[in-house]
């Protein structure tokens, strides 16, 4: 007999959960979409006229021959998707080089990226098809471009037939002739060829899947495909056959496996990847309850708990800040300042653990119904970050009293609070001693991937970082950490590709390779608001990896508004690769900073566009447009033009970044252990600065705290 | 003055709880034998409608019984035994709080059940928590017969409120004999049966003699197997 009850701790189970990670989670994909090589709905090698649910994220990884595709694709709207796909031709020279060794004709290994569009022109009915229109590789220089349009109809439960016309690739084996004029040769500059679209000879595909079982599908197709480049001209595999056969099978909900025989000769293996974000695997959000309401007892039967004269007593208000300290500890709440009148009582707090920042506000308030003197009607709780108060939300005790068990009460509650600016402090505002001078440290594992690179689906470093954080006084911290690489699959530090400009990105690899281990930032800031809806940042050392330097930033944020502007400047030099405090290596320094529109679209899309001045010296602009889901997963997409990224050259990515409270199911600030960004390039470069103003006080906005309402009364 | 009298109100409640789980200051308090005595109801709730499996639920003996009783009895506080099958879990919940009518019971690791008169109106710290309900009085249930309304509120996987609504029909059978820890008592059992859109679920409900709900079987989330309630001591 050890503990209280027999029950599995929900942590351990958790944990269990989060360490098997993507491969647990037991329930079977109901609409039995799989993907193709290419990433998108479809059978083998070809297309499908199937669509995945609206917001799922999928990646797919898939290799056949010297042949091998990665992947990542994302539902924007139940019509639209976009894939991101990095093709890597193995063998690329063996025929051609000698003699032609210039050029791509040099390379042992191909690499391409391309931009896939496809949109879901008729969704499956009893008697018609689902059908896709897709077009692949639409900026690229032509070597993976092509159109289709693809019709899928599931016969009963366990077959799909599949018929499609292909134009481009998609028409290199099998045409039936251009019933739309000659296709024109690519520009190959990058930019949208309009003017190929459908163009060229028109060639049919077709397929079929069997689901033999919930976990197996067998599928068969014949592929419109004669890989002409890399089967024809250069000989790194042979097409003896237009028909592929597959088996796959569904491994959770997430995970899918597939072994392949392609084009007569080929052996293909592939896993498919696909994630609903918006919804944790494991449901709602576990974690321990809270402390209930405590109704105040009516006048009539005490009153003297309604007296008023406690105002007067000294020693009131250190008693109550520390209480209300010691209420909400256990949910990783801390209170930093609090004054009160007889009537109304203001917490400002600050949030250590729950991910949802409406719960920490319910959970003031309810502590604030058990310790606050009865005379106290109006509670205001303002959410600290780093010493801003971003807002205040204004609650009736009686409101809390009353709707604890209301049906609906989280809504209802909504409906009679106010999410309003901070404001000044109330007149009598008292610090928690016991937060000022604040002191944390930690030692963490860290992973900084990033994703699409030639040759590798997934690269970069995982390792420890030790980090410790001072607060000085209210805004005011000291913060520094330490990196420790422990697994690394970027083979060699090389030096970056030696352009024109001030190689500021593209020597990452020699960071990582002669900072180990590596000061990452070492910094003193200061943030704070201004004034009404002002807030500013001051920022002064170590900032990131590559660059130290002083960061300045002025926000404008009017609550309850779906838009604010920015402006940061900031002065930097470039660090040495070493890792260590010198700034001599490069003997770089520079002025960057930009003018920042933000504005929330609604429906969790938030748009940002910076103009301004770049760390490499290059003027342009970003178009930053982020799915901010409401559990912490951003799924972001950018596109940047500066004068270095060349004629018609757009740098352009995607960024995902996935909150640790997702994969445990338990309430974390920890931020985001998991973070893929794509290889950054010199031109359009941009200073990471940690804490940036509205990353930091968004998600405790009127707006923010809106998302998440319905955890007010968990 | 206020401040100080509630914490030390609320301190108290939350003593007990630690003296549930073994751990109060306290170090000559008996231990409290939880799993001895909670297990075997969480192995029958497997069985429940199907043949019991031999061995699977070694009832205590009386006197562990016997011995348990006392323990929480010293306590001073009304105690609930709580077991959920589908959590594999097993636990005694003592009163945290009560607003207008409605006890908030909670264990040590702060999960909590919000009950109007033994009808669960909220969970928390379970997952996939009843985040608020409409729910049926125990008065309404007892009459046995008729029909009643549900709508249950739950936050689906990205914290949005999902609104479920049920038709419930109510039905008894008369002269059910259960045991509680040891002591035997004579109830009625009242069924609910409820359909949504959600699915359907029955909840289980024992009223004994004097009127209130002995026990009770209640769905927390349809789909997943029911909860079982049984007040120990009022």
């Amino acid at each position: 007999m050890t503990g209280f009850s027999a029950k599995i701790p929900q942590t351990c189970r958790a944990a269990l959960l989060g360490a098997v990670g993507l491969i647990a989670w037991p329930v079977l994909a109901e609409n039995g979409v799989s993907l193709n090589f290419s990433g998108a709905p479809g059978l083998i090698d070809m297309p499908s006229g199937g669509v995945l649910p609206d917001e799922n994220l999928s990646i797919s990884i898939a290799t056949f021959g010297p042949i091998s595709r990665t992947t990542i694709s994302f539902q924007a709207a139940p019509w639209l998707s976009g894939s991101l796909r990095t093709t890597t031709t193995k063998d690329w020279n063996a025929l051609i080089c000698p003699p032609s060794c210039t050029g791509a004709d040099g390379l042992d290994q191909y690499f391409d990226r391309a931009l896939d569009l496809r949109f879901h022109i008729l969704t499956e009915g009893a008697y018609r098809p689902g059908v896709t229109v897709g077009l692949m590789d639409i900026l690229g220089p032509g070597v993976q471009s092509g159109e289709y349009i693809a019709a899928t109809k599931h016969l009963g439960d366990r077959f799909a037939v599949t018929g499609g016309l292909g134009w481009g690739r998609l028409a290199s084996a099998g045409s039936l002739g251009a019933p739309f004029g000659p296709r024109p040769a690519p520009s190959g500059d990058g930019t949208l060829a309009v003017d190929q679209l459908f163009t060229g000879p028109v060639a049919p595909f077709a397929g079929i899947e069997w689901r033999i079982s919930d976990r197996w599908t067998a599928k068969a197709e014949y592929s419109s495909d004669a890989y002409a480049e890399e089967a024809g001209a250069r000989g790194t595999f042979d097409v003896a056959s237009p028909f592929n056969f597959g088996l796959e099978y569904q491994q959770s909900k997430m995970l899918r496996f597939g072994a392949y025989a392609l084009y007569g000769a080929e052996f293909g293996l592939s896993a498919q990847i696909i994630l609903d974000p918006g919804q944790r695997p494991g449901g709602a959000m576990g974690g321990a309850g809270p402390t209930p309401v405590q109704p105040r007892p009516s006048y009539a039967a005490d009153p003297e708990a309604w007296a008023s004269d406690w105002v007067t007593q000294t020693e009131a208000q250190p008693i109550l800040i520390e209480n209300l300290g010691k209420f909400l500890e256990r949910s990783g709440l801390k209170i930093e300042a609090f004054s009160y009148t007889a009537t109304t009582a203001q917490v400002r707090f600050r949030n250590t653990s729950l991910d949802a920042e409406a719960q920490a506000v319910g959970r003031v308030a309810r502590a604030m119904t058990h310790l606050m003197p009865a005379s106290v009607e109006v509670f205001e709780i303002v959410p600290m970050v780093d010493g801003i108060p971003v807002s205040k939300v204004v609650l009736r005790r009686s409101d809390i009293e009353a709707l604890e068990f209301a049906g609906n009460n989280a809504a209802v509650l909504r409906d009679r609070a106010q999410i309003v600016d901070a404001g000044a402090p109330m007149a009598n505002l008292a610090y928690n001693p016991a937060i000022y001078p604040d002191f944390a440290w930690s030692i963490a594992p860290y992973a900084r991937l990033r994703f699409l690179d030639p040759g590798l689906p997934v690269s970069g470093d995982v390792g420890l970082r030790l980090a410790a954080r001072y607060e000085a006084a209210p805004g005011l911290v000291l913060q520094g950490s330490v990196t420790k690489v422990a697994f690394s699959n970027i083979a060699t530090g090389s030096a970056g590709s030696g352009g024109a400009l001030q190689p500021v990105r593209s020597d990452a690899d020699l960071y990582r390779d002669q900072g180990d281990p590596a000061l990452e930032t070492l910094t003193a800031a200061w943030h704070g608001r201004l004034g009404p809806d002002v807030y500013g940042r001051v920022t002064l050392g170590y900032l990131e990896q590559m660059f130290g330097g002083l960061s300045t930033e002025v926000l404008w944020m009017p609550a309850g508004s779906r838009w604010a502007l920015g402006a940061e400047a900031n002065y930097v030099g470039q660090r040495d690769t070493n890792g260590g405090f010198g700034f001599d290596q490069y003997d770089y320094q520079t002025a960057t900073g930009h003018v920042s529109g933000y504005v929330t679209l609604g429906a969790g899309y938030q748009a940002q566009l910076d103009l301004g001045r770049y760390l490499a010296g290059d003027l342009g602009g970003t178009l930053t447009l982020t799915r901010r889901f409401e559990n912490g997963w951003k799924l972001g997409t950018y596109m940047t033009v500066t004068d270095a990224t060349g004629a018609g050259g757009i740098d352009r990515g995607i960024t995902i970044d996935v909150p640790m409270s997702w994969l445990t199911g338990q309430p974390n600030r920890a931020s985001r252990p998991i973070s893929l960004h794509p290889f950054e390039g010199d031109a359009g470069a941009r200073l990471s600065v940690p804490d940036r103003l509205h990353d930091l006080m968004i998600d405790y906005s009127a707006t923010g705290l809106d998302e998440q309402w319905g955890r007010f009364w968990k | 003055m206020g401040p100080f009298l509630e914490m030390i109100r609320f301190c108290a409640k939350a003593g007990l709880m630690l003296l549930l789980a073994g751990c109060g200051s306290d170090k000559s308090a008996p231990a409290l034998p939880v799993k001895a005595i909670l297990q075997a109801q969480l192995d029958k709730l497997k069985g429940a409608g199907a043949p019991p499996v031999a061995g699977a639920a070694i009832e205590p003996d009386a006197a562990t019984l016997a011995e348990g009783r006392r323990v929480l009895q010293e306590g001073g506080q009304p105690v609930m035994a709580v077991t959920d099958r589908s959590l594999g879990l097993a636990t005694f919940m003592v009163p945290l709080g009560q607003n207008a009518g409605v006890v908030t019971w909670a264990n040590p690791e702060y999960q909590t059940l919000a009950l109007r008169d033994g009808v669960i109106l909220a969970t928390r710290g379970f997952g996939n928590d009843l985040m608020s309900a409409e729910a049926p009085t125990a008065l309404q249930l007892r009459q046995g017969s008729g029909s009643t309304r549900r709508v249950h509120y739950v936050l689906d996987g990205a914290d949005q409120t999902q609104t479920q609504t049920y038709t419930c029909q109510l039905s008894v059978s008369k002269g059910e004999t259960i045991n509680v820890l040891g002591l035997t008592y004579t109830t009625e059992k009242v069924q609910e049966v409820c359909e949504g859109d959600a699915g359907g679920f029955t909840n289980l409900y024992w009223f004994d003699k004097t009127g209130i709900i002995r026990q009770s079987q209640q769905v927390r989330e349809p789909g997943v197997e029911k909860m079982q309630l049984q007040m120990i001591i009022d």
